[in-house]
């Protein structure tokens, strides 16, 4: 039997931790908004450019992008990966890098080297433990997603893909599908047709996690988004001419602009997504800490006044037998 | 007197969208004017600067763009910009920083290096933001 005050110990200590899991419960959701409001600021581009997807879908047939054309061998795969920089989120990061490994393990069973692109500290300390070359690498950005690091990876995957050095780029990363909710998503993001969606249809669930407000403007959004990837799926098969917009200097050219720049949105929003899912991760695991100390605190407590009942009841006894002897 | 309305758009968020009378944009082939009942058309951009005319004979307000397009019909006007800022927004002494950052970057990393293709666009667009400030 622990002493009383050992108990008492750890009473304190678990309160403190309690204490620590409550705030950063709390933290986590105000940032949870914060990352909402990003992916509603980051919803004109996506919309706009569904817009200009549409039309240039009903002009051009049969035209071959490079990033449209697939690679007749697959001998080098880029592979994007987008975790968090910090624990303490659950299964979150685990979730997404053994995906990862998973895959890299089959490729390079194959014969196919891999290309890792490490996005958040815990997909590169993994990276860098399992002795594999990283790379491009971001830290310090996972709850804070910018435009320049999509950029970056999509000038990078590009380049990559338009010179021959990449045959096929894959991308991981976690999708918010609510508040409490992440799926773990693995996205074809080149070449860009025969694209196997993870997970098509979803398109309502994406906007659950946001309010009411929002909503509408988000469930929108994804819509657009799920037109986009099959606006361009159509470029390539429309043989229907319509649409009566002038194209300068060509439709093509303008598809060549286009499809750069939606590979990049594909992977901004892909950073987004996984921004709002690490804090709604964050604050599921941080409440069920939470909870779990709460019960703990409980059981200990009445622990400890069973173990002070114990000895109060000892030293009346002790108390009653002395004074019982003194009488005889 | 008509106005179009003109929305720039960036991955980031709106940029801008106010009823002008006039937009001026870089298009591939030549700056294009761009107003209420213009054929409906659609353009990619070169980067360089572009600016609209909130009213007739009125101050224009500049943009450098870093590329993008341009999709015009008639009513309204969305620029689709890879990059965008307002150029009364720019610090100069700030990007003039940027810009040196940015070539020092580019000096020290190697011909292979997979960060080479972004520094070469950054430094392009500092570049750019640099020049039209000065002027």
């Amino acid at each position: 039997m622990p002493s009383l005050r050992d108990i008492q110990k750890r009473i304190t200590s678990v309160q403190s931790t309690k204490q620590i899991t409550r705030t950063m419960e709390m933290v986590a959701t105000a940032k949870i908004r914060r990352a909402t409001d990003r992916i509603i600021a980051a919803t004109p581009y996506a919309m706009a450019m569904v817009e200009v997807l549409q039309a240039l879908a009903r002009r051009t047939s049969g035209y071959e992008n490079p990033l449209l054309a697939e690679h007749a061998e697959v001998k080098r795969v880029a592979v994007i990966v987008v975790v968090s920089d910090r624990g303490l989120a659950g299964g979150f990061n685990s979730n997404v890098l053994r995906a990862a490994d998973r895959f890299i393990a089959g490729c390079q069973a194959n014969g196919v080297a891999c290309d890792i692109v490490a996005c958040g500290k815990k997909a590169i300390a993994y990276f860098n433990y399992r002795k594999l070359p990283v790379a491009l690498s971001f830290k310090d950005l996972s709850a804070d997603p910018t435009v320049d690091e999509a950029r970056e990876i999509a000038s990078y995957v590009i380049d990559g893909y338009n010179s021959g050095n990449l045959d096929q780029v894959v991308l991981f990363y976690n999708h918010a599908k609510n508040v409490a909710d992440q799926v773990q998503r693995t996205e074809q993001v080149l070449p860009i047709l025969k694209v196997a969606y993870h997970e098509v249809g979803e398109g309502e669930g994406e906007a659950t996690y946001l309010d009411e407000s929002a909503k509408a403007a988000a469930a929108g959004a994804a819509e657009k988004m799920e037109a986009a990837r099959k606006a361009a799926e159509a470029v390539s098969q429309a043989d229907e001419v319509g649409g009566d917009f002038d194209f300068e200097p060509s439709t093509e050219a303008v598809l060549n602009e286009l499809l750069p720049a939606y590979v990049q949105t594909r992977i901004y929003h892909a950073l987004l997504d996984s921004a709002a899912g690490e804090q709604g991760a964050r604050r599921k695991a941080m409440k069920s800490a939470t909870d779990n100390a709460t019960e703990m605190v409980t059981t200990l407590t009445r622990i400890f006044n069973r173990a002070r009942q114990g000895a109060i009841t000892t030293e009346i006894t002790e108390i009653v037998g002395g004074a019982a002897a003194l009488e005889e | 007197m008509s106005t179009v309305l003109c929305d720039i758009v960036t991955p980031e968020s709106l940029l801008y969208s106010e009823e002008v009378a006039l937009v001026a944009v870089p298009a591939a082939e030549g700056e294009i004017g761009l107003m209420n009942q213009t054929a409906p058309l659609m353009s990619t951009l070169r980067r360089g600067e572009m600016h609209v005319q909130p009213s007739e004979g009125g101050q224009p307000v500049r943009f450098a763009l870093d590329g993008g397009y341009v999709e015009a019909d008639g009513r309204k006007v969305v620029i689709l910009a890879t990059r965008a800022a307002n150029l009364a927004e720019v610090d100069l002494e700030q990007t003039r920083a940027n810009r040196i950052e940015a070539e020092k970057k580019l000096g020290a990393v190697g011909a292979d290096d997979p960060h080479r293709a972004f520094l070469n666009e950054e430094l392009a667009w500092y570049s750019l933001l640099e020049t039209l400030l000065s002027k």
